[in-house]
């Protein structure tokens, strides 16, 4: 039975056994690639290809799908240098960012670590949390329709706590558009990374805590410097899953609601992407922002392993 | 007696419980009032015409009239919408496992130096923006002649969400002890026998995270719906945006809309509470 | 043993498998039941099939003549005939006609089935081109003049119809405006006009007596004065969807107020708006009425559906809508609205308020695909030209017939339509930009249009968004 344990377990120059050992690693490699190859060959096609495409198409000047491609280079990167719409979206999805990663996942982590500690009614409180995952985006998107409308909830509750000043049309506005569709991050995404959290944090053992509060340490000092090093690696992947989202996910947020306006003070990367392959018909251009989202993903992503990576024991 | 509960006091203030718990309660009270007050007032809407919500948009219906729904399935055609995304779900969630299940037998089970390897493949493939690559995905559909038909969904979700679903299977068939496979191995088996008889039910902790996490991915997917389906074989997401009407918007529809959308995935989310929470969880740490 | 075991405990997920494995088996067959009506799946087979049957029935048929087949016609093999559009949506009211129509058409050719794809009409231009390129693009499209639609007979996409639609008989039923709009620079039909259009500037007179406004704004500062009045009887003036298509059209209209029809095709097709002087006074102009408030408050960041709301439940008195909104105003304001045009700047060229008038809303484009099944698409266009069935259009949804002649039923018309009619007396028509707008800038040029309507965007700055656009076509 060892036989299928690692390879070079040989004891002494037994000729059967290694050429049998040859052999069945053969099999194995070839059962190995039937196995794979379904789901192989359909990445490859459906997510690979596409994507080498992409950076392919990023170097054509593509002006739609019947026309005739041009290579261009790297004109249509310059051209983005130039184009103000792009700053404008390059800056708000970098708003976006700087806003929605720490915004959202550090309350998210204090909720779950409450939730872990299992205060009275923290079922009901984490089937709460939840339950904006199981909503659709769209679905809230459309809810928040209403949230901001000039007659909306939100101005109402303004107006009845007495800040009706501040009441205003929400998302036509170009001081608070952006913010506005920043927001709806909250709602969605809060809860559902409080409730994983607290689960990661409920696969902590109880005696790392115990020895924290026998030294005299209070909740507050617990939460930080005992819990949340112990699920870095956790909050980390949140991080990558809440940064994609940002960086692509959200266009669908900008698409339901706004379009990119008032003017183009809602533009972002993703929207802008959509919006120059579907309404502009500038193919080429808009797989270059593909190209510039996937850069800044990739980036992101390498930084967040970097910061999150544990370099020091508890 | 007082002693001891004043100590106990003492030590509650010191290690800070008291406040921290009140903390988290105003914290979590807020929160859930982010999200109560908004789905409160979509419920109530759903039951009033444009007027009413203007006028009062936080008391409740006066009756409760189902003309909104009626009207939200009729422009929409939600109900037609209900049927294309359980068809592309469904048929989905299967092609995931067929094409997820093997391939993470293969790197969790089978020796060979490939497996290393192509384990990391897809966990990098996890994390390309695949909406970034919306043309040549168009392009590919439109080559396959599937554009606009509600197979390119059904090819497209499983494939895109194939990298999660092979990590979080693999590292589950891991768990299953070795010792049932190779005596089935002695007993003559063959791989595909062991697979489906052995592996797949003792995996099922594994298979059905994944296919929870498809659901909701599957479901809920709305961009690449929108672009890759035509206005007949447009799925719930893309109906539901259709009821925010070009020319004007009747709120009370849309609210009613939504309502009908995520009533029957709430209802699931419910009943499978944990399940679903512990499915997610693991897919993420898995992932 | 162990299997034997274990089989009694796999029993369901095999069970479940297989039931999984049938569904999937469900999911590879091509175009499943749930996807698509009962249709036959494939166009193409179609299409390859009428030109034998064509062909041979009326030769070969003679000698052996006993067969049973009774009609006079000769059995034609059945057509499917697949028509894009975006009226049979359920929120247009052209759709119960069209649906009729169909009907009808069907009724009368047993052997064509037509099927119909409906999709909104910003959608229609990149569902046609991906559809074409795979080879299955619709049959006939109604759309509109859209930019993008403008290259489909380059491309290939669509087919010339200027004879085609003599040989109809149809040519010469059309109203020669209608056909000169949608005949191209190298005397090429794009498309069959159908739906022509009015789009004036609606004022309600009832705010206005109210506020003291006397008579219908002809100048710019008429209108600013008026706003301010409006204003302080506590309405909103001028609305429109600044976010949306509305608002960017109040722009180019304002724009058209002071340039000459001769200027617009130059200056759109080309770009150069900083230097041209009737365009920096338009702007000017407009810049002024943004700033005085003639426009309503947050007018920015309102919708199409907000702005006509705002209009409709009478809180803003001024709004600049086509004749396609006239069946969709309520009845009880139409009596108070009067319909005028964009009032004009000092030094304008024009000599009367300008409004939009034009057949470039909708026309009936027959493809590639279409050109192969021609005589079943001659068949549809000419019943669906015959006077009566315009009619019915022109009824329900006040659209403007491209025919010479047709036979409405004047009880039926909306009366915003019958002052529609009149409007020449009181307004000037302005050449619509549309049409010389490459492509490629259109959404751009869109957009820095809306961007004029932002508070605080300089006369400068909005010149230069206006020709920035134009850049990249060098």
């Amino acid at each position: 039975m060892k036989l299928t344990h690692r390879n070079n377990t040989i004891k002494d120059g037994d000729g059967a056994a290694v050429g049998y050992r040859q052999y069945k690693m053969e099999r194995d490699r070839v059962a190995f690639l039937i196995f794979v190859a379904p789901a192989l060959i359909a990445f490859i096609l459906i997510m690979l290809w596409p994507m080498i495409n992409m950076f392919y198409l990023s170097t054509m000047d593509w002006r739609g799908l019947v026309k005739p491609k041009v290579y261009v280079g790297l004109a249509n990167f310059i051209r983005m240098t130039r184009d103000r719409h792009f700053l404008r979206a390059l800056t708000n999805t970098g708003i976006h960012t700087l806003i929605s990663l720490p915004g959202v996942i550090l309350p998210a982590y204090m909720l779950g670590f409450f939730l872990s500690q299992r205060p009275r009614g923290y079922r009901f409180l984490r089937l709460v949390f939840f339950s904006p995952a199981m909503i659709s985006v769209t679905a809230i998107a459309m809810m928040f329709v209403g949230v901001y409308l000039p007659e909306g909830i939100l101005n109402t509750v303004l107006r009845g706590v007495g800040l009706g000043d501040l009441a205003r049309p929400w998302l036509g506005n170009t001081s608070t558009v952006l913010y506005a569709i920043i927001a709806i991050d909250f709602f969605g995404g809060l809860g559902y990374y409080a409730v994983l959290f607290s689960a990661a944090l409920t696969g902590v053992s109880n005696d790392l805590y115990e020895a924290a509060y026998l030294d005299g340490a209070g909740r507050w000092t617990v939460m930080w410097r005992v819990g949340f090093p112990l699920i870095l690696d956790f909050i980390g992947v949140c991080l990558m899953l809440h940064l994609i989202w940002i960086l692509v996910g959200a266009a669908q947020n900008v698409l339901l609601l706004t379009q990119g306006g008032p003017g183009d003070y809602s533009m972002t990367l993703g929207y802008y992407l959509y919006s120059q392959a579907f309404k502009s018909y500038q193919l080429g251009y808009s797989q270059a922002i593909g190209v510039v989202i996937f850069i800044l993903g990739a980036v992101g992503l390498l930084l967040i392993r970097k910061v999150t990576q544990r370099d020091y024991q508890m | 007696m007082t002693m001891s509960y004043k100590k106990r006091l003492v030590q509650r203030l010191r290690d800070g419980k008291t406040i921290f718990n009140i903390g988290g309660y105003i914290a979590s009270i807020i929160y859930v009032l982010i999200i109560v007050v908004p789905l409160y007032y979509v419920i109530i809407s759903a039951f009033k015409d444009n007027a009413q919500i203007f006028s009062a948009p936080l008391t409740p219906p006066s009756k409760l009239s189902l003309v909104n729904f009626i009207n939200a399935e009729k422009t929409g055609r939600l109900g037609r919408a209900l049927g294309i995304s359980l068809f592309v779900t469904v048929c989905g969630e299967v092609l995931s496992l067929v094409l997820a299940f093997p391939a993470a037998y293969a790197i969790a089970r089978i020796r060979t130096n490939l497996a290393a390897l192509v384990e990391r493949f897809f966990s990098l493939g996890f994390l390309i923006p695949a909406f970034a690559m919306l043309v040549p995905l168009v392009l590919l559909m439109a080559q396959l002649k599937l554009l606009y038909k509600p197979l390119s969904l059904v090819l497209l979700y499983p494939v895109w969400r194939l990298p999660l679903a092979i990590v979080v299977l693999a590292a589950y068939l891991r768990t299953v002890p070795r010792e049932l496979e190779e005596s089935a191995e002695l007993d003559g088996a063959s791989r595909m026998q062991i697979l489906l008889l052995i592996l797949f039910p003792l995996a099922r902790a594994g298979v059905i995270t994944v296919l929870i996490i498809n659901f909701i991915t599957f479901w809920n997917e709305y961009l690449f719906a929108l672009i890759l389906m035509s206005q007949e074989n447009r799925t719930m997401q893309v109906a539901l945006s259709i009821l925010k009407g070009e020319r004007s918007v009747d709120y009370g529809m849309l609210a009613a809309g939504v309502l009908f959308s995520i009533v029957p995935v709430y209802i699931a989310f419910l009943i499978f509470q944990e399940r679903v929470v512990e499915g997610i969880y693991s897919g993420a740490v898995k992932g | 043993m162990v299997i034997r075991k274990l089989t009694t405990r796999v029993v369901p997920w095999l069970v479940a498998l297989s039931m999984m494995s049938v569904l999937l088996a469900g999911c590879a067959a091509p175009a499943t039941p749930t996807a698509e009506p009962p249709a036959p799946p494939e166009a193409p087979a179609v299409t390859e099939a009428p030109p034998p049957t064509e062909a041979a029935p009326p030769t070969e048929a003679p000698p052996p003549v006993e067969e049973p087949a009774p009609p006079e016609e000769p059995a034609e093999e059945p057509v499917v005939l697949v028509i894009m559009d975006n009226w049979g949506s359920e929120e247009n009211g052209k759709g119960p006609p069209l649906h009729a129509t169909f009907e009808e058409f069907m009724a009368e050719y047993p052997n064509i089935k037509i099927e119909e794809q409906i999709f909104g009409d910003h959608e229609i231009p990149t569902k046609v081109v991906t559809m074409f390129m795979a080879g299955d693009e619709p049959d006939i499209v109604l759309q509109n003049l859209h930019q993008a639609a403008l290259e489909w007979l380059d491309d290939g996409i669509s087919i010339d119809l200027t004879d085609l639609s003599k040989e109809w008989g149809l040519y010469d039923q059309l109203k020669p405006s209608a056909v000169t709009e949608w005949t191209d620079s190298q005397g090429r039909l794009n498309a069959i006009p159908l739906e022509g259009y009015t789009w004036p500037v609606w004022y309600n007179t009832k705010i206005m007596d109210e506020a003291g406004v006397e008579g219908i704004p002809q100048t710019v500062d008429e209108l600013i004065d008026a706003a301010k009045k409006i204003r302080a009887a506590g309405y909103q003036p001028f609305t429109t969807g600044g976010m949306e298509w509305t608002g960017e059209f109040v722009f180019f209209l304002a724009l058209a107020t002071m340039l000459t029809d001769e200027e617009i095709p130059q200056l759109y097709a080309h770009g150069g708006f900083s230097e041209n002087a009737h365009a920096r006074a338009a702007v000017e102009a407009f810049v002024k009425m943004r700033d005085a408030g003639v426009f309503a408050d947050d007018v920015e960041g309102l919708t199409n559906a907000a702005a006509n709301e705002e209009f409709y439940s009478e809180k803003a008195a001024i709004l600049h809508g086509g004749s396609w909104f006239f069946s969709e105003a309520p009845m009880d304001i139409k009596s108070h609205i009067t319909l005028g045009g964009m009032p004009l700047p000092e030094g304008s060229p024009r000599s009367k308020p300008a409004i939009y008038s034009s057949f470039e809303g909708k026309g009936v484009w027959v493809t590639r695909n279409g050109s192969k099944k021609m005589d079943a698409v001659a068949k549809f266009i000419k019943f669906f030209y015959q006077p009566r069935i315009m009619a019915r259009f022109v009824e329900v949804s006040a659209m403007t017939s491209p025919l010479i002649d047709t036979p409405v039923d004047e009880s039926k018309l909306d009366p915003l339509f019958v002052q529609s009619t009149m409007l020449g007396n009181v307004t000037e028509v302005a050449l619509i930009h549309k049409v010389y707008v490459p492509p490629a800038i259109d959404e751009d040029l869109r957009r820095a249009a809306r961007e004029a309507l932002v508070p605080n965007t300089s006369v400068d700055t909005i010149l230069s968004n206006l020709d920035d656009v134009y850049a990249i076509l060098q």
